[in-house]
Formats: C-alpha cells, structure tokens, sequence
C-alpha cells in the first residue's frame, strides 16, 4: 500500500489542510445548528469510533496483523470503569481514566503470547478472547459479580453535577459535554496518529507488514515493533471504550461483542483503505451516518440494504474506495488551483 | 434402568462430535483452498434447513427428496458466493471477510422478513434404540452414519480423485499448482461447491434435533472456526480429532462445571493450544 | 487569491452547507432536546417513520389535521425488532392504536406510532429513547429486554416521556423506583416482575406437592442471568412449602439433548419437574421428554412452549407437558376473546407472551390520559397511579414500585396441560372448566402410559 507523499507548498497545504479544517468547523459548529440531541449522540458514538477505526489501522492497516481482540480492549476499559465504581466507589470521572492503563495492560497480557503467530492464525486467535470475555460474563458464577445480560450500572460522567443544575439545561448540558469531550478526543486521537503513522516508527511497522522476514534481515527488531504497535493501538482502543462507557452507561456485553465494536470500524478501515487514515477517517464518518440516516428512510430493511451497498462498494474496490477517490479530489483540486 | 453418567458423556459427546465433523469439514477444506474464512457458511446451514422445510411443507415432496434438493441448493449458493462476492476480493483476504460477514447477515434478515415469526421444525427419523441403557434417537444414528460416510468420500476424494487432488495442490500452494497447469480459480469454484454442499447436508440433518431460527447459523459457524483452528487449516484429520476433542471436552466441562462456563471451555483450550502449537494440532507451518 | 481558488472554495462551502442543511433536516428538534409537555403538536412536523406490518414504512409529510381529529399525536415504540416478539409486540401497538383512533383518538387527537429497534441492545435502546422523545412522543410502549429497560433509566428524569413496558421484569428496576421516586417515576410495568412470575410458578408447584405428596423437585432452567431471581425465590419458597429441590441443571441456549439431563432428574429420586426457557430449548426439551419415556410430570415455561401450533411442531412430543401462558383465549375479561380473535385474524397467528401486555399498554395509557384530562407527564403518571386499568391479559394496578400486581383478580398466568394436541387448561381452578382430567405419567411394562384423573 503505497502512499502519496509530496513536497509541503502552500498549494498543497490549501488543499490538505482546508478540507480538514472545514470538516473540523463543521463538526464544531454543528451543535449551534438545531442538531436534535439524538444525532448528537450518533456524532459522539462516530467520533468514539473513529479512535477504534485509527487503532485498527494504525496496527492491523500497516502490519496485516488483523487483531481482531480490539472489542476486547474497547470493552475491558469498559468494564474496569464500572467494577472501579462500583466495587471501589472511586467516581467515574476519575475510574474512567485509571480503565485506561488497566485494559491496557490486560490486552498486553492477553494478546503479547500470541504476537509471535504469523497470519491467519493470530486473526483467529484474538477473535477468540472477545468471545471467551462475552462467555465469562453472561456464565452462571461471574455474572452475579459482572452483572450478566442487564450488565453493570454506574453514574455517567458529570451526571451528579448535571443533576445540581436547573430542569431544563440538564439534558443540553450533558449532550454539548459528551459531544465536544468526543470531539475533542477524535482531533488529538487522529493528529497523533498522523504523526505516529508516517513518523520513522510508521514505517517500521509497514515494513513488517511487507515482509517480515526482510525487515528483520534490514534490522528491524520486528517484535519489539509489532509490541509497541500493538501497544499503541490497544492505548487507542482502551480511551474510546473509557469514553464511550462513561457516557452511557450500564455497561453490558455489547461493548465487547464483535458485531457492535469490531465489524464497524474494520469495516471503516477496509473501505476506506488499509493503512492510510484519511481514507479510513473519513469511511467511518460516511458508513456509520449512513446506517443511522437508513433507519429513517427504509426502516427495517436498513441491515439488507447497508450490506449489500458494502459488498458492492468492496468488490469493486477491494483495497478501498475511499481513499483512492480522496486522492482522485484532491489531483482534481490541484488541478483547479493551478490552472 | 438408568445408568451412570460416563454413558451418558461418552454416547453423546460422539454423537455431539459427530454434527461438528460434519459441518467444520466443509469448511476446513475450504478455508485452506482459498486461504479466508467464509463467514457466510453458517448461512447455508440455514438456506437448507429452510429449503427443505418449504419443500415439505408447501410442496408435499418427500423428506428425502426435499433434503437432496435442499442441499444441491446449498451447494449452488455456496458457489454463487464464492463467484460473486468471494473471487473479486481473493487479493484483499481482509476484505472478503466483511463481504462474506455482510452476506450472513443479509441471509439472516432476510429470513428473518420472509420466512414467519416463529421458528421451523422438521421430523426426526422416528424409533428409539437402546445404547447401554440409554434411550437414543434413532435420529442420532442417521447423523453418526451420515458424518461417517462424508468424512470417508471426502478423504478419499482429496486423496484420489483428480479434482481433489488438484484441491490438496491448491490449498499447499497457488503458486505451485499454477505451474503444475491446474486452475486455482476452477479448483475454487469446485472446494465451495463442496463445501456448500457439506455445510446444506448438516442443515438438514440436525435441524430435527433442534428448532430453526434465523439466528441458528452462528453458533455452529463459530465452533467451526474454532476446531479449525485447533486442528489446522484444511486438514481433514486434524478436523477429525479437533471436533471430537471439542466434542468430549465440552460434554464432559458441561458436569463438571455447569453449562455456562462449559461452551466456552473448549474456547480456552484451544487459545492455550493455539499459543503453544500456532499452526493447529495438524496443520503446516507456512 | 486567485479566482479559481476563490470558485474552488465558493464550491467546497456550498457543499458543505448543503450538507449541513440537510442534516439539520434530518434533526427538526429544537436545541436541548428537552420535550415539554406544553409543546403542540403541529409543531413536531417532518418525516414520521410509522410502521404496520403490511409496507414497513409509510410516511406522512405533514400531520396537521385529519378530518374529525384536533391533530396528531405520537407515541413512540421501543422493540427488538429482529426478535419473533419484537414483530408481534408491534403488531399488537398498531392494533391498539387503530382501535384507538376508530373510536376518535385521545383527547380528539390522532395517535401515531414511531419506532425505533433496538437489536436486542441496550445501546441502541439508548439511543432509540432519545429518538423517540425528540420525534416528541408522549409515552414509550414496547422495551421488551430488562438489559434494554435498565439502558433508558437514567434519561427517563432529563427528557421525562414516560415508559409503559411490557417485559424487562428484572427486580432492579422495581428497587430503583422505590428508592428515588423523582428519578424514576417516569416507568411503569404493564407486566410483573420476575420475582412475581417465580411466585405464580410456585403457586402451582406447591400445590401438586400438597395434592400428590410430592416433596422432591427437579429443576431444570436456562443459564442466563434472567433466572436469578427465580432461583432465589424458589429457594426460599421451597423451605416453606415443605418442597426439597433435590435436582438442579442450567443448560445453554443451544442445548442439543435433554437425555442424560432426565435421567440424572429421575436418578435423584425427583418426583416432579419444573423448567424455565427463553429460547427454541422447548422444541428439544418436549423432543426428549417424549423420547426418553420421562415418567414425571413437567411444568414450568418456555416462550415457544405456549404457541398452539408447539404441538404439532414437536410432532406431538409435547403430550403432557404442563406450560404457563402470560395469555390465553379464555375469557378472562371482556376484551380478552376480542383481541386474541381479533389478532389472529388479522395475523394469522396467535398472540403470544407479553404481546398481549404491549397491545394494553396502549389502552391503559389511553386510557389515563383520558382520566388525566391532559397529555402532562404528571397528570398521566398520577392517573397511572391511582385508576386500575381493565385489558385483555387481565386487570392492571400499579404498585409503589410502579409495576402491576399479581394476583388472581389483577394479572395471573394460565397453566395448561398438553392432552392430545389440546391445551387444556388446568391452573388456576377458578378458570378451570368442569369435568377437566388431568394426566399423569406412569409406567406400565417398560412405556410411558399417561394416567387420567379428575381435576381438580
């Protein structure tokens, strides 16, 4: 997969940079324009997302190491956030941000034995540990304790202070915050990964994907890469499924099934182009309001419907649509300016 | 009259093993021609199942008939899977497993529009044997014979038929078999063939034993998956030993410590397997 | 800047506010979201997805006003609708509605139904509560999964549209009711909770121990948390009632045999079984119970065990089978006969289950609106409160934890016996009808014969 760079100039940066700051301005400004709290929310969860689409592609886009365990991780964060509240009474606000290194770690502990399986298997292998988790959850003994199927409820982020303001601000309160708070996190989350993915250690990471055998044979210590790769997109992982429990609370074995947590993003990852981030970026924005705007329009038949459009757009262009029609636009826009 | 329990785990953890030899076969070996999961096998499963309930019940054909219909119907989807969806997307594996997820997915919602509110049922083959003292379904039998009888054809259809032959080519090396002058694509368009026509075959021989619902095809596609990879991909030994290793070790967890850790007791094994044996118990090393 | 960038950026903000405009469109709530109950109802215009079984989706563009109606009013439904259930708990809201709206609407409105699916997820019930009270319905029917009630408690005080469920009988939410009023005084249960579904099961079971002498029990459920709570009452029950649960056995979903299960039950000397599913497990249960020769008599629940079609699904396996029904075609009250005909007419198959609590939890919020004289939150909740409803399933009174009594003149299951492809109903005796037998199992020369006595 092989990606366009070229020599900063001032064409090149009106045309990278504006139509990142316009999406950014509208984004932002989007709350101001009579957005209905309910696609506020689907805004908040799209953004989430987009941190679970970067750490797919950060990690499995450049290696071709399709970790599959990123539900895990989304959904341990989760569940460390509500067993500290719950448990250890420690307040969301602040359980919230000790989830982050505990699913972290748990998903280094988990995962590091199986880092050294090459190919298909290591698909499989971290496929597995989701489900195992959904199992252990929802069975007789830990369920008592994990809360089972009605999952583990705990007070959403700033709810109590929510609660000390007046009837009719509460609700507008809560909305703007999670919003601008998952906003805020997509930004910074997409910047660093940015930085990170076509940084020294991108590359390296590419490499290993390429051919590991001739990285290792360049000096590449291919391990420690693929453990700080994997790191990384586990840190990725474990802020979203933090945030995106906190936010809405109980947490319930949805966050880790793979359905809900996996398929989207990854389908973001492949239909927006492995490894390129833009493309990526942006298919989680265009699929995940698609499906929501579907409901509206066709009701039930939205699942059939958004299927067959992905297996379309896909079979077309199995190594991402999006991205190549995002570098199309912009060879389009160069030519317009420079004319 | 009533026996001890071992009888009771060890008739049925054959009987269990039995149904998951004969779905996970079909998978395996295609799994290991095209090197991808086809995440639409567990589909097929049901298209049968709900072919040869239409058939029975709409049209009046006879049982047997239905089901041979039902699976030739299976294998023909299989094929149209792999053609339409599966082919366009052999040099993205990573993308084929979204489009063959999305078409469980619309197998499911469409069955879920079409086919009623309530679940299907099909007949049992009627009569009750004696094993040891425990009452079985003569049902049961027709299963054990049925996964025996396909596990023996497609052992000795990779092993000396041509075509399987050039199966066993392909799955070792595309590369490879291109040289020796045998067509990959065509050996593909035969494995899912097969592998529709094995994945029908379950359909219709376990859904007597349990009612259909839309939903029915995941849980049998995930214990596929799951003895593939202990056995190793496209291994048709390694899938026998697999699923009566699942088999027995999930019959046996189930009284040993309560059903709701037992189903994903096999799971943990095999991640501990898996992390020790990457490959599976019977597959190569790449 | 030269004018081609100039046109280059005229386009791209074009775009973009086309964009905007049309996801404003999309979203025609006003800022905050918070629903008033003073808001007309002409000023919730836009696309209205209204769901009946025939076409999925009909939209009306402009609901002002219908001849004979002041306007239109909303209400919202919450289903699983990838679930049988979900389908039919529909079908019955849009029944409900129709009759409604034939008999002039509430207040002079006409009532409308939005839907949301929930897939079966607490996420998307999330998600579908703050849809639907943003459409501005007036109260939310349906929410079927207690995972999916507990995922709405915390926004039913910020946008304060009230619940009325069918289902979701977890207890944890009746104890969060109890202990913040003001939080939750927005849910209501046209249904019982699951300690109170554990009770009319063990009603039935303590009485065939005092008739027959029975004092060992085997039981055989579910492994799902669902059960918990029937777990601990039995428990408790049992001490009581003098009833030894000298068996249990929790299976999975996907259970494939029952055989070694029975004969385990039968080896630890159990004298009766009681079962409790959720899922397809009734198929294989009735399967085995037929194969296996089982000579004890089996009561207990499953969703598919109550259909009338069970029978003849199971080939006839299901003889003897004793099964609860949350409703049942006996003249209960004088709307239950209308509904079930009415519903299978129309459907072609029988309401089962909590569709029945869906299709009153129309008519009983109809109904205190009416009694309210307004659509305000409080007014309605008060009327809930303090009136007790007439439906087709039974008689509904709201407790203090906002849920509806048990008892035999309020809501109570029908326990009926499989006999020869009929179900007879053999619980409680006050619907029983003279000259009812009841089977029993017994073996004669090695088969299972079924035994005949008169009941009660």
């Amino acid at each position: 997969m092989s990606v366009v760079f070229a020599k900063r100039s001032a064409k090149d940066l009106i045309v990278g940079k504006i139509p990142f700051l316009i999406a950014l301005a509208v984004l932002t400004l989007l709350p101001l324009l009579n957005v209905g709290g309910f696609w506020l929310d689907v805004l908040t969860k799209v953004n989430l997302f987009l941190l679970v689409t970067l750490a797919i592609d950060l990690y499995s886009g450049t290696t071709y190491y399709l970790n599959l365990g990123v539900s895990f991780t989304f959904g341990f964060a989760g569940y460390s956030l509500a067993l500290l509240n719950v448990y250890y009474g420690i307040p969301t606000e602040y359980s919230m941000l000790l989830a982050i290194p505990i699913s972290i770690f748990f998903s280094l502990a988990i995962l590091l034995p199986s880092l050294k399986i090459r190919g298909v298997y290591f698909a499989i292998l971290s496929l597995l540990v989701p489900i195992i988790f959904v199992g252990i959850v929802t069975a007789q003994p830990f369920s008592l304790y994990l809360g089972g199927e009605g999952g583990l409820r705990f007070k959403q982020l700033f709810l109590d202070f929510a609660r000390s303001l007046p009837p009719g601000v509460r609700l507008t309160f809560l909305q703007y915050s999670y919003y601008y708070i998952s906003l805020a996190a997509a930004v910074v989350g997409y910047v660093i990964a940015y930085k990170i993915g076509f940084s020294d250690f991108g590359f390296m990471l590419r490499a290993v994907g390429q051919d590991e055998e001739l990285a290792e044979g360049t000096g590449i210590n291919t391990l420690k890469v693929k453990v700080i790769g994997f790191l990384i997109s586990s840190a990725y992982a474990s802020v979203a499924g933090a945030l995106y429990a906190s936010m809405r609370p109980p947490v319930t074995v949805d966050l880790v099934v793979p359905a809900n947590t996996l398929i989207p993003p990854l389908t973001s990852v492949i239909v927006g182009g492995l490894g390129t981030l833009i493309g990526p970026a942006i298919a989680n924005y265009l699929l995940l309001l698609t499906y929501e705007l579907l409901w509206g329009l066709i009701g039930r038949w939205r699942v059939i419907a958004y299927m067959l459009l992905l297996i379309i757009i896909i079979t077309i262009k199995p190594q991402g649509i999006v991205f190549k029609a995002y570098v199309e636009a912009r060879k389009f826009l160069r030519g317009v300016f420079s004319e | 009259m009533y026996v001890d329990i071992y009888k009771y785990i060890l008739l049925f953890s054959i009987f269990h093993s039995s149904t998951y030899l004969t779905f996970s076969l079909g998978f395996s070996m295609l799994f290991g021609v095209a090197k991808i999961p086809n995440l639409a096998y567990g589909s097929l499963y049901i298209l049968s199942a709900y072919v040869m309930y239409a058939l029975t019940t709409y049209i009046g054909l006879e049982p047997l008939v239905a089901a041979l219909v039902a699976i030739l119907v299976a294998g023909l989807a299989s094929l149209l899977i792999g053609e339409v969806v599966v082919k366009p997307g052999l040099k993205m594996p990573v993308s084929v497993f979204i489009t063959t997820l999305s078409v469980a997915y619309i197998f499911e919602e469409f069955f879920r529009i079409e086919m009623g509110l309530r679940p299907i049922t099909l007949p049992v083959y009627p009569g009750v044997t004696y094993v040891l003292g425990v009452p079985v379904s003569n049902h049961w039998f027709l299963i054990l014979s049925a996964s025996l009888l396909m596990f023996l054809s497609l052992t000795a259809f990779l092993k000396y038929a041509v075509l399987g032959r050039s199966i066993r080519a392909v799955a070792e090396s595309w590369d490879e078999s291109r040289r020796l002058g045998i067509d990959p694509l065509k050996v593909l368009r035969v494995a899912f063939f097969v592998a529709g026509v094995y994945a029908g075959a379950t359909g219709v021989l376990l859904t007597p034993l349990k009612a259909l619902t839309p939903t029915a095809g995941w849980g049998p596609l995930f214990t596929a998956f799951a003895i593939v990879a202990l056995g190793g991909v496209g291994s048709v030994t390694g899938t026998l030993i697999a699923s009566f290793i699942y088999g027995f070790f999930e019959q046996s967890m189930t009284y040993v410590l309560g059903s709701g850790v037992a189903s994903i007791s096999p799971l943990i094994l095999i991640v501990l397997v898996l992390v020790f044996r990457p490959q599976g118990l019977m597959g190569r090393v790449e | 800047m030269k004018p081609t960038t100039l046109m280059a950026v005229l386009v791209v903000l074009i775009v973009v506010a086309g964009l905007v405009g049309f996801l404003a469109g999309q979203m025609s709530v006003p800022p905050g979201g918070v629903v008033t109950t003073t808001q007309t109802v002409a000023q919730t215009t836009t696309k209205t997805v209204t769901q009946t079984v025939t076409s999925y989706v009909t939209t009306s563009p402009t609901p002002t006003t219908t001849p004979g109606f002041i306007g239109t009013i909303k209400i919202g439904a919450l289903l699983p609708l990838n679930l049988p259930i979900g389908q039919m708990m529909l079908n019955a809201i849009q029944m409900a509605v129709d009759e409604i709206n034939a008999e002039g609407g509430v207040l002079g409105y006409k009532v409308e139904v939005v839907t949301y699916d929930t897939e079966w997820t607490g996420d998307k019930a999330n998600a579908g509560y703050k849809y639907l009270a943003e459409q501005g319905v007036k109260v939310v029917v349906g929410v079927f999964g207690s995972h999916e009630a507990l995922a709405i408690m915390d926004l039913l005080q910020l946008y304060e549209v009230p619940v009325i469920a069918s289902g979701a009988v977890s207890d944890a939410i009746d104890s969060m009711v109890l202990q913040n009023y003001n939080a939750y005084k927005y849910w209501f249960r046209a249904y019982v909770n699951a300690t109170s579904q554990a009770a009319a099961t063990w009603d039935l079971l303590a009485y065939l121990s005092r008739r027959f002498g029975w004092t060992k029990l085997a039981w055989i459920y579910e492994d799902l948390p669902w059960v918990i709570p029937h777990a601990l009452y039995g428990q408790n029950r049992s001490v009581q009632e003098g009833v030894s649960i000298v068996y249990t056995k929790g299976v999975p979903t996907d259970v494939g045999s029952f055989t070694d299960i029975f004969a385990q039950a039968i080896a630890s000397g159990a004298q009766y079984i009681t079962w409790q599913f959720s899922g397809t497990e009734d198929y294989v249960f009735a399967r085995d119970y037929s194969l296996g020769q089982v000579p004890l008599l089996a009561v207990g629940g499953g969703t598919f065990a109550m259909l009338d079609a069970f029978y003849n699904q199971t080939f006839g396996a299901a003889e003897g089978l004793i099964c609860i029904s949350w409703g049942f075609p006996i003249p209960i009250t004088d709307k239950t006969m209308s509904f079930y005909n009415k519903y299978k007419s129309a459907y072609g198959t029988e309401p089962i289950f909590t569709t029945w609590y869906a299709y009153d939890s129309v008519h009983i919020w109809a109904e205190a609106v009416r009694k309210a004289g307004s659509f305000d939150v409080n007014a309605v909740i008060n009327a809930l409160e303090t009136n007790v409803f007439v439906g087709a399933a039974g008689v509904y009174e709201f407790t203090k934890s906002h849920t509806s009594v048990l008892a035999p003149n309020r809501i109570y299951p029908i326990y009926f016996q499989w006999q020869g492809g009929k179900r007879v109903v053999v619980w409680p005796f006050r619907v029983v009808e003279t000259g009812t037998k009841l089977l029993l199992p017994e073996i004669v020369n090695g088969t299972r014969v079924w035994r005949a006595i008169p009941w009660p």
